[in-house]
């Protein structure tokens, strides 16, 4: 198993951010995690990055706790709504990253890479207070996908990203399935989802509400993934209709 | 290279490309033209009125533009959820803290020699006095960015953190003389003055300014109980920022 879940509860106070979850996921699976606003998903990703360290139950990468440093060395991470540090280059922030892994920084990888996600070579000497919103989140992904990690999480990755660039993603995530590397990410956008996970994980309210297939999900409704999901979160619209 | 010397290397290189860090150069021109102001148009002796001001100013621009070099760039790296691309390496968060430690350390000692070249060459003071007060200030701001660190860590607010900062001068820096006022004027209050007076870190330890100014006798075992001083008050305030952001979720 790449990643191991079991009982995992997160409170904040009084409130529960995530009731007991468990969840396994193979070497090589790709899963989707999806929710409402608030669900959860944040949290979850955070404690299986060791971001989050408070909490009940077991987080383990390789069999390992997941906030050790043997876990860190296999796990890469993009957080949502991130931005890299304005004042250093696409280069400098890309070299620092591989090197906290004890990782070269080859030029011919990184560039092969930004052409992948079509981002300009010329754009990476820039200082990256001068990029997009889209340019920063394209660095964030290069940034996860090039230290060659056996595991890839990603928080949102899709968000802040036109049609075109979202393609290319789902490209880059295909290529990184095909090399054998699990990815584990969050996503509000369902069709995405299905294209790119071979399982999805419905959370709500911080509870785990279905681990399936998208086919799985479907069958909860004849009509869109959308209609299906929300018949997970709340049943008692499915026995209204 | 290690990866507490990763951090510092592209923490000085963000922070060299940084606008704030380029205000330095205005704030250096103005501490020295004041002191030249101070100097035409004091009462007293021209001389040592610009003295005076050299060091004041010297101590002020370093202290006040290291404490929001440390406050604002680790602040930054909060807000933006960088940190999180960088602690969820593998590296322990104390190498993290270390490593923007000796960052900021390499910029608060390179303006201190700064500072106190151009007191050797304005003839400020003696050679030995100016070396002496100038590495006591150079220890007394390694205790702040450490004290910088943990409070910005701690409290996550750019506001909260500037303030307690601030906080922490003021008081590191009116201990001593409380007590000396109790002294003098109050005796029942001196007991609870000497609790805030080991309680909080004596940043009036870390000054040799009178000795410069009136060319007084100083010697290099003067900085000694200093230095010990620091060092313990270092590894206290790391101590403390490391428990803390070891028990701290993101």
């Amino acid at each position: 198993m790449s990643l191991t879940i079991k009982r995992l509860s997160k409170r904040y106070g009084t409130f529960t951010a995530l009731s007991e979850i468990d969840l396994d996921i193979r070497t090589g699976e790709s899963v989707g995690l999806v929710g409402l606003n608030g669900a959860g998903k944040t949290t979850l990703l955070k404690t299986i990055v060791g971001l989050i360290v408070n909490f009940e139950g077991e987080v383990l990468v390789h069999n390992r706790a997941a906030n050790g440093r043997e876990a860190k060395s296999h796990i890469s991470f993009l957080p949502e709504d991130f931005s890299p540090p304005p004042y250093l280059t696409g280069y400098d922030f890309v070299s620092y990253m591989l090197r906290l892994y004890g990782r070269p920084l080859y030029r011919n990888n990184v560039d092969e890479c930004a052409g992948t996600l079509e981002l300009q070579q010329n754009i990476l000497s820039k200082p990256i207070r001068t990029y997009s919103k889209g340019m920063r989140q394209k660095l964030g992904l290069m940034a996860a996908m090039l230290p060659d990690t056996d595991v890839v999480v990603l928080d949102e990755p899709l968000s802040g990203l036109d049609p075109g660039a979202r393609m290319l993603v789902k490209d880059a995530f295909s290529a990184l399935r095909t090399k054998g590397k699990t990815l584990f990410f969050s996503s509000h956008i369902l069709t995405d989802l299905e294209e790119i996970a071979d399982r999805l994980v419905i959370i709500h309210e911080g509870k785990k509400m279905l681990d399936g297939t998208p086919e799985e999900l479907r069958s909860y409704s004849g009509r869109s993934l959308e209609d299906a999901f929300l018949n997970v979160i709340r049943p008692q619209r499915t026995s209204a209709s | 290279m290690s990866r507490i010397g990763i951090v510092s290397l592209y923490t000085l290189q963000e922070v060299r490309r940084d606008r704030l860090f380029w205000s330095l150069i205005p704030l250096m021109c103005g501490a020295l033209a004041l002191s030249f102001f101070m100097r035409e148009t004091s009462v007293v002796a021209g001389e040592e009125a610009f003295n005076r001001s050299y060091i004041a100013l010297t101590m002020l621009v370093t202290t006040a533009f290291v404490m929001l070099l440390v406050v604002s760039s680790v602040y930054r790296e909060i807000d933006s959820k960088a940190i999180y691309m960088v602690i969820t390496k593998p590296l322990s968060r104390y190498e993290y803290v270390f490593g923007k430690f000796i960052a900021f350390s390499i910029i608060a000692i390179a303006i201190t020699v700064i500072f106190l070249s151009g007191a050797l060459a304005l003839g400020v003071g003696t050679a030995k006095s100016l070396a002496v007060h100038y590495s006591l200030f150079g220890l007394e701001q390694m205790i702040m960015i450490m004290a910088a660190l943990t409070i910005t860590l701690g409290l996550r607010s750019l506001p909260s953190s500037i303030l307690g900062v601030a906080g922490f001068y003021i008081i590191g820096h009116s201990t001593k003389k409380l007590v000396d006022i109790g002294m003098q004027m109050a005796q029942e209050w001196v007991p609870l003055l000497k609790v805030f007076y080991y309680l909080f870190p004596s940043l009036s330890f870390f000054n040799a300014q009178a000795a410069v100014l009136e060319k007084g006798l100083v010697s290099w075992a003067d900085i000694l109980f200093p230095s010990v001083y620091a060092g313990a008050y270092l590894v206290i305030l790391f101590l403390i920022c490391v428990i803390d952001i070891r028990k701290r979720d993101f």
